[in-house]
């Protein structure tokens, strides 16, 4: 496997990592520390000049209007556009694009004109709710919301948890169990608009970060048409499988885009801060800190464009993925939590980005499938 | 999560300094105890909410001539402060129909606010604090 960066993609990053430090980092020096989107004249300012340098939607497809990169460079640059306060949950605080929701890419041609060209535009917002109270893990078993078909609508019935921006959301995709004899073969997806009667965001889930917070949202008798179903009938647990599986490399991608930033400030604070007469950076014990950081760091980076390589040459991809998933997102926790050690207390202040990261990073091992669950797909393949 | 659930303490300089110097969130009140303002005390806040609420009673909004004077305030310690003024916003815009009036005159510091639904058949709430 090379991984050697072709001409394009060491432009594309270079850019992205100039954009980073010279337009985002110094724009948040102003803005509070947990603070998750940037004034509105910043953001459209922003955005004028991503569209400017061609960078505009860089995940969506050439097919509705994106510059269609493969999923190397997509995760290149996820990992560089996180390096930032926000960037973890916001990378850039989404002035590249939100790229829409990927499952989207399965609609039809109404749909598209409805819901994913809008979104794609940034005019329309959306949610993804498969997460219930009976449990995240294991979807397929724990879906309890029903749809009943009644003429040309179905009609949805349960509750949601853990859904994030659905408050701020114009539509979301709804995974409900619309044959209760079936397990996996038994759930639909279906497009919901935030107006329609009996969808209900209930209330907040306050939980570590202040990005995209995630909500409880119920359906009561919540009645959406027939051409709002996307794509089969009970063929929906196989549109969210496959576009979570993919969308985890990017999201490994942009855990270790913020550990790459923890270790730069361990180091240069390891180079400057002197204790009983030396340098931080001349004790072994910090030494290895940062070394063990590298360690975690490399191997995060190989694994996750390993699992990005073999997707982008059309091989099974989803043992990698689940690996590059639990390898990235825990090994990020480690990086920062070193960062933060060789910080001292400083590296718990809200005065550095690090407490942010460390909070966050710690819902990246349970978001988009536990790192248990990453586990059970691995010894699947391993084992059986 | 229900709005403030606190009594509001009417404000005086002297009881004013036992206010947590901590981020939080929290609502100024006018004399019938109807919310002039939700305001939110983030982590580059000097003196965190002691500073915000103290401000309102001594800087130049108490002074700035307009019928509604603030009287009393009420808190809440809150590391998630971000979220939980945004969900204090929208509760307060849902159940009222409007911001609260300092609030409406200094738009442009909020945040985005999402929207919650009423239950069916639930009325709005009339009058009163959320
Ligand atoms: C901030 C945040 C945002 C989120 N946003 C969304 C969203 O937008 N949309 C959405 O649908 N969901 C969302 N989720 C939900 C998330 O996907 C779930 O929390 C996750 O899938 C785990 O489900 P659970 O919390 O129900 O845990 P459970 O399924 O109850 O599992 C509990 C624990 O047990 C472990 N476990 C489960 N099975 C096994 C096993 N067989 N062996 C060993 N260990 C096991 C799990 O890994 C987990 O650690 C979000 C969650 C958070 C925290």
């Amino acid at each position: 496997m090379d991984f050697l960066m072709t001409d394009q993609q060491r432009l594309i990053i270079e850019t992205i990592r100039r954009f980073v430090q010279d337009e985002i980092v110094p724009l948040e020096a102003h803005l509070d520390p947990d603070a998750f989107e940037l004034p509105e004249e910043e953001f459209d300012r922003l955005v004028g000049m991503v569209k400017e340098m061609g960078f505009w939607n860089l995940s969506v497809p050439t097919e509705f209007g994106g510059p269609g990169l493969d999923l190397v460079t997509l995760t290149l640059a996820a990992e560089e556009m996180s390096q930032h306060r926000a960037g973890l949950y916001a990378p850039c605080y989404h002035v590249f694009g939100h790229g829409g929701l990927a499952q989207l890419y399965e609609a039809n041609e109404d749909q598209r004109q409805r819901y994913l060209l809008p979104l794609i535009r940034g005019e329309k917002h959306a949610f993804f709710a498969l997460t219930e109270p009976s449990g995240g893990s294991d979807p397929a078993r724990a879906i309890r919301t029903t749809a009943v078909r009644d003429g040309d609508h179905w009609v949805l019935n349960g509750t949601k948890v853990f859904i994030s921006g659905a408050d701020q959301a114009d539509f979301g995709l709804v995974f409900a169990r619309s044959d209760p004899a079936q397990g996996r073969a038994g759930i639909t997806c279906f497009i919901v608009d935030s107006d329609t009667p009996g969808f209900r965001v209930r209330r907040i889930i306050h939980v570590l970060r202040s990005t995209e917070y995630p909500c409880e949202i119920e359906f009561d008798e919540c009645r959406v048409p027939e051409c709002n179903v996307l794509g089969e009938v009970n063929k929906g647990f196989t549109i969210a499988n496959d576009r979570l599986t993919r969308n985890r490399i990017p999201y490994a991608a942009g855990s270790i885009g913020v550990a790459v930033a923890a270790q730069r400030m361990a180091i240069r604070w390891a180079k400057q801060r002197e204790t009983f007469g030396d340098l931080l950076a001349h004790r072994q014990a910090i030494q290895w800190m940062i070394v063990d950081n590298e360690i975690d760091l490399r191997t995060s980076r190989w694994l996750t464009l390993e699992a990005a390589s073999k997707a982008d040459c059309g091989e099974p991809f989803r043992f990698e993925t689940a690996m590059a998933k639990v390898v990235a997102t825990e090994a990020a926790g480690r990086v920062v939590d070193r960062a933060i050690q060789v910080h001292g207390g400083l590296g718990v202040t809200k005065d550095l980005p690090l407490e942010r990261w460390y909070r966050e990073l710690r819902i990246r091992r349970i978001g988009e499938g536990p790192s248990e669950v990453q586990r059970i797909i691995m010894a699947r393949d391993l084992l059986y | 999560m229900s709005g403030i659930t606190k009594p509001w303490t009417a404000f005086d300089p002297g009881g004013a300094k036992r206010i947590p110097g901590t981020v939080g969130v929290y609502e100024i009140g006018d004399e019938a105890g109807k919310t002039l303002y939700i305001g939110c005390a983030g982590g580059r806040e000097p003196f965190g909410l002691r500073g915000k609420i103290t401000g309102h009673f001594t800087g130049p909004q108490a002074a700035d001539g307009s019928p509604a004077r603030p009287r009393a305030y009420r808190y809440e310690v809150n590391l998630q402060y971000l979220t939980r003024w945004i969900e204090l916003l929208t509760q307060h815009l849902e159940a009222q129909g409007g911001l609260p009036q300092w609030n409406e005159r200094a738009r442009s510091e909020l945040p985005r606010l999402g929207r919650f639904h009423r239950a069916a058949g639930v009325p709005a709430p009339s009058g009163g604090s959320p």
